[in-house]
């Protein structure tokens, strides 16, 4: 259907309504910069002014400056997360086309596995992971959060990469296999490649979750100079004396453009990567 | 590809073990980690950081690494550390804070750790405070009752007089009436902190007291008498007539107080020093015209009661380098650098009497000599024990609910009451 | 001689599908079984045993087994059966009102031109934003005080005096499920489109063709072909709802009182805020039962209906 089939009011509404959904999209995300740019006594003026007539960015320098250190936290929200992507993906490439191509007892059973770990809630696990991290000396390290990480965004990596396998016509691998290519060739040089993209949107959605994630980093570093930007923030910004939210805007932008960066450049993946599941039925 | 992406993986791996394993020591110099909020807080910081300074110059052999913490997170997270196997040297901590950690049995007693010349210096009621069991467990840095604080030019406004502020709990709703009857709504008629933080219940006690109710009394809890009850009717009843804003922290009305917005502060003899980082146009003396200070208004017989609010240092049992920690600690309550640029630049009262003695600066500021004088000797103890946060808290929620639901006041009471017995059994 | 080259490349296929599956597959999920069994199998089991300890962090030397006291404490405890309320009713709202609004927005985009449509990767940013960002922001606009929201309202004469969003029992809850659906509902939105664009147009021109009326089309075919889609979308999200964390931790903490206590809210602060782990496992195995309870109900129901 197309807009030319329908008539002049419905053609205002349908307009009435884009730009109600890219106001309600919208509002927060500007409000959130245009506070991060005010200066502080504008910002606890009553009535709120819509638009920053002074802006300034003493916030974002203040960033640096103060207690919150934000180029710790994102330093290490960089390197834990591009880990995890790493070691989610070394990992759960193989056990994703072991579940897609090959035929063996357990492999159903292992599938529902899989897929049923997305249900546990973290904070369950956490408490006994807490104590373990404790045992092993894993508190405030990057391997553990980097672990910590794999647990939730593995089983995810698997479904999805799995799907994209799938869709790799098995004939492809079949003439490679009669032209004499061992198993290991032909994953690598053949069935890899060609789910390039739905591996971009698996690195994407497990950098999406690692950078996001609030609970872990949280609770399994109580070093400062160890903790993640989620985490971070909450330690930078609810102290005893006043609420600085000039501050928390502008690094909540910090925190947000990394993310929205890398989405808005894969964006296409990204969107395939999540449909291709709902579709497969 | 895939030996290329587990090479990738192993090199992270190794990289990531040579950055967390830290710069290297030097030799002689003693590290200790003094956990705090004050580096963490805006207000605070340069200062303290700036005394720490001072201290590591004149003892070049002591390192101090300073971990910051917020000030709601500061007991938690000096229970997790020392969970954790891994607690810090030395710990600021608030009220209840040293008492908890030395049931827990974390701390070294200061007892041993300070001269007697030392510990006779601090004033007995502070220290006192932090016995267990006979002995001291913590040394007080900054005894910080809170006071009434009343603004001299709203009050004139409104047709209230500057030279009497409201001395019962009940003159002073009275007056909040009267205020809120004439002030536009952005006015914020008095201070008062309704979050559901242990520290809440410490700093309403006073508050409880005024209508005479005593919820805790030894090994009795009892949130369902009927003083209790007016208590919470006055919190409701306060908060439908618009004199606070529900769920903020006591540190958030100060902003208001920056703006002349708030009418009746319940604060800290520090709220001047914190109000100007916030305003920098208000001057000190501006400030003191402005401002008077009173006990808080106390009960039907005129008798004043306090939250003692004091923050303190403490040493954990663990720590390998306790000397090096109580060098830090006494520098940072009695040395007169630390005095004059953190307690006297902060408002904060000294915790030794021969401060008082040495700097005459404390007896210039009206504010410092009106806590001193009038606030200091209405500080009542807290009924602290082992289980208090589990005692304490399900009441705080319940002010909450009490606060923001229509329930009646006697159902939220009783199952307060329910959960504290259910948490005392276990 | 054809015959005979067939029947070879026949065999050699059927080599390739099954010859020592079982073990190439072994070597190919091992690492997905030790990391698993690392990080989830054994906190699983470590969980279920904590939940019959005394286990409280305050007190090391107090460490030993009470057998089921942890769960009667649980069951006995009204918080307990608030977070159940509380996190059903937030899923419920949170979950049908994303769901709707995802694909109102679907619906809407759909008509647009072509050009138009890469509004939808736009309309995704949201959700790739981190909860504790969205927690703060939100808590920020609805601020009593300075809260954009109020402002906007008042002026806008919908409300007479500004509201506490955050500190009344109800306003709480509605506005973290707001919050909620300002985050979810691009997901729904974007599944949504894409179960819209696999339906074919034939099925649809069919059912002009019968006679059928716009509302009636989309009643038969358009759901019918969605099934599928909204099963899967709602799923996850109730899943998701049902565990989510950083938003509702940021924004009220649980707050006012226990209004917006929901189940992970509830297990957290008893593990982390009391200290008291063992009891904090009990409660936590026990929702981990009832979630796979609800999940398992969940989709035979759907399934069933349809």
């Amino acid at each position: 259907m197309h807009l030319g089939n329908r008539t002049i009011l419905e053609r205002i509404f349908l307009f009435i309504f884009v730009i109600i959904f890219i106001i309600w999209t919208f509002f927060p995300i500007y409000w959130m910069i245009s506070t991060s740019i005010k200066p502080t006594l504008n910002i606890f003026d009553l009535p709120p002014k819509f638009y920053p007539k002074n802006p300034t960015y003493e916030h974002y320098v203040n960033l640096q400056k103060g207690s919150a250190r934000i180029t710790i936290f994102f330093m290490n929200s960089v390197i834990t997360s591009t880990s995890t992507v790493v070691l989610s993906l070394a990992v759960a490439f193989p056990a994703a086309y072991a579940l897609s191509r090959l035929r063996f007892r357990f492999r159903k059973i292992i599938s529902i596995g899989v897929l049923s770990i997305e249900m546990f809630p973290l904070v369950v696990m956490l408490i006994p992971l807490y104590l373990l991290y404790k045992k092993l000396h894993l508190l405030n390290t990057y391997q553990g959060i980097i672990l910590a990480f794999t647990s939730f965004t593995l089983p995810f990596s698997i479904w999805m990469l799995r799907g994209f396998i799938d869709s790799v016509p098995k004939e492809i691998e079949e003439s490679a296999h009669i032209d004499g290519c061992s198993r290991l060739q032909i994953i690598t040089r053949i069935v890899f490649p060609l789910t390039v993209p739905g591996i971009a949107a698996t690195c994407i959605y497990t950098f999406l979750d690692s950078w996001n994630n609030l609970l872990f980093p949280m609770m399994l570093t109580n070093k400062p100079s160890m903790k993640t930007l989620p985490p971070g923030m909450v330690l930078a910004y609810v102290g005893q004396y006043k609420h600085d939210w000039g501050g928390m805007m502008a690094a909540s932008v910090i925190v947000s453009i990394p993310v929205v960066l890398a989405f808005v450049l894969v964006q296409r993946y990204f969107i395939e990567g999540l449909t291709r599941g709902a579709l497969k039925g | 590809m895939k030996k290329n992406m587990l090479l990738g993986v192993l090199v992270i791996f190794l990289v990531s073990l040579s950055l967390y394993a830290g710069g290297t020591q030097e030799p002689g110099v003693t590290t200790i980690r003094l956990l705090n909020w004050f580096s963490a807080e805006d207000s605070t910081r340069g200062p303290v950081l700036d005394v720490i300074a001072h201290f590591e110059n004149e003892n070049p052999q002591i390192k101090v690494d300073v971990i910051d913490v917020d000030f709601s997170e500061h007991l938690n997270q000096a229970i997790i550390m020392n969970n954790a196997g891994d607690p810090p040297d030395v710990a600021a901590y608030e009220g209840p804070g040293a008492v908890t950690l030395a049931l827990m049995g974390s701390l070294a007693s200061t007892d041993d750790l300070f001269s007697s010349e030392f510990q006779n210096d601090l004033f007995k009621n502070s220290y006192d405070l932090t016995l267990v069991k006979g002995k001291h467990y913590a040394i007080p840095w900054a005894p910080g009752p809170i006071g009434f604080f009343y603004q001299r030019d709203i009050m004139k406004r409104v047709g209230l007089d500057p030279k009497n502020p409201p001395n019962t709990i009940y003159d002073f709703t009275n007056a909040a009436a009267k205020a809120r009857k004439q002030l536009p709504e952005d006015y914020v008629i008095f201070q008062y902190d309704t979050t559901a933080r242990v520290f809440t219940f410490d700093f309403t006690y006073p508050f409880m007291r005024a209508f005479g109710a005593m919820p805790i009394v030894g090994d009795k809890v009892d949130f369902t008498s009927p003083e209790i009850k007016t208590y919470c009717e006055w919190v409701r009843s306060s908060l439908e007539n618009k004199y606070f804003l529900p769920g903020k922290k006591m540190g958030q009305f100060r902003p208001l107080a920056a703006q002349d917005r708030l009418v009746f502060g319940f604060d800290g003899s520090y709220l001047r020093g914190i109000v100007q980082s916030i305003n920098d146009k208000i001057t000190t003396e501006q400030f003191n015209n402005t401002w008077g200070v009173a006990p808080i208004p106390g009960d039907k017989n005129g008798k004043h009661y306090s939250y003692g609010g004091d923050t303190g240092l403490v040493v954990f049992n663990s720590s390998t380098h306790k000397a090096a920690a109580a060098k830090l600690i006494q520098y940072l309550v009695n040395s007169d650098y630390s005095l004059r640029n953190f307690s006297i630049f902060q408002g904060w009262q000294p915790a030794t009497k021969s401060a008082l003695e040495r700097m005459p600066e404390f007896n210039k500021d009206p504010i410092m000599v009106a806590f001193i004088q009038t606030v200091t000797e209405t500080v009542t103890p807290l009924p602290y024990r082992s289980d208090y946060g589990d005692i304490v808290l399900p009441f705080v929620k319940g002010v909450q609910e009490i606060i923001t639901t229509k329930r009646t006041i006697d159902s939220v009471l009783s199952d307060v009451q329910r959960q504290v017995d259910a948490a005392i059994k276990q | 001689m054809e015959v005979l080259e067939t029947r070879k490349k026949n065999k050699r296929r059927w080599r390739y599908a099954s010859a020592s599956s079982g073990r190439m597959a072994f070597g190919l999920l091992l690492p997905t079984f030790i990391l698993v069994g690392f990080i989830v199998i054994y906190p699983l089991i470590a969980a279920v045993r904590l939940s019959f300890l005394n286990y409280k962090l305050t007190e090391p030397g107090e460490i030993h087994f009470i057998f089921v006291r942890n769960y009667l404490n649980m069951i006995t405890d009204r918080i307990f059966w608030i977070a159940i309320k509380n996190t059903l009713l937030f899923t419920f709202c949170t979950v049908s009102i994303g769901f709707l609004l995802g694909l109102f927005m679907a619906l809407v985009i759909k008509e647009l031109q072509t050009k138009y449509r890469s509004l939808r990767a736009l309309f995704l940013i949201p959700w790739v934003i981190a909860g504790v960002v969205i927690g703060y922001l939100f808590m920020y606009m609805l601020d009593v005080e300075i809260g954009i929201l109020n402002y906007i309202l008042k002026k806008m004469g919908i409300i007479e005096s500004f509201l506490p969003w955050l500190m009344r029992a109800d306003l709480a809850m509605a506005a973290i499920i707001v919050t909620h659906v300002w985050n979810q509902a691009p997901f729904f939105m974007i599944m949504l489109t894409a179960g819209l664009m696999a339906i074919p147009e034939e099925a649809r021109e069919a059912a002009y063709l019968e006679g059928a009326n716009r509302f009636q089309e989309f009643r038969f075919i358009t759901i019918a072909y969605l099934t599928n889609v909204i099963l899967i979308s709602t799923l996850l999200m109730i899943i998701r709802n049902f565990n989510y964390f950083p938003i509702i931790y940021t924004m009220t903490g649980g707050g006012p009182g226990y209004a917006t206590t929901t189940m992970v809210l509830h297990i957290f602060t008893t593990a982390f805020e009391k200290f008291n782990m063992g009891s904090a496992s009990a409660i936590g195995t026990t929702w981990l039962f009832i979630l796979i309870c609800l999940s398992m109900l969940y989709t035979r129901m759907m399934k069933e209906s349809f």
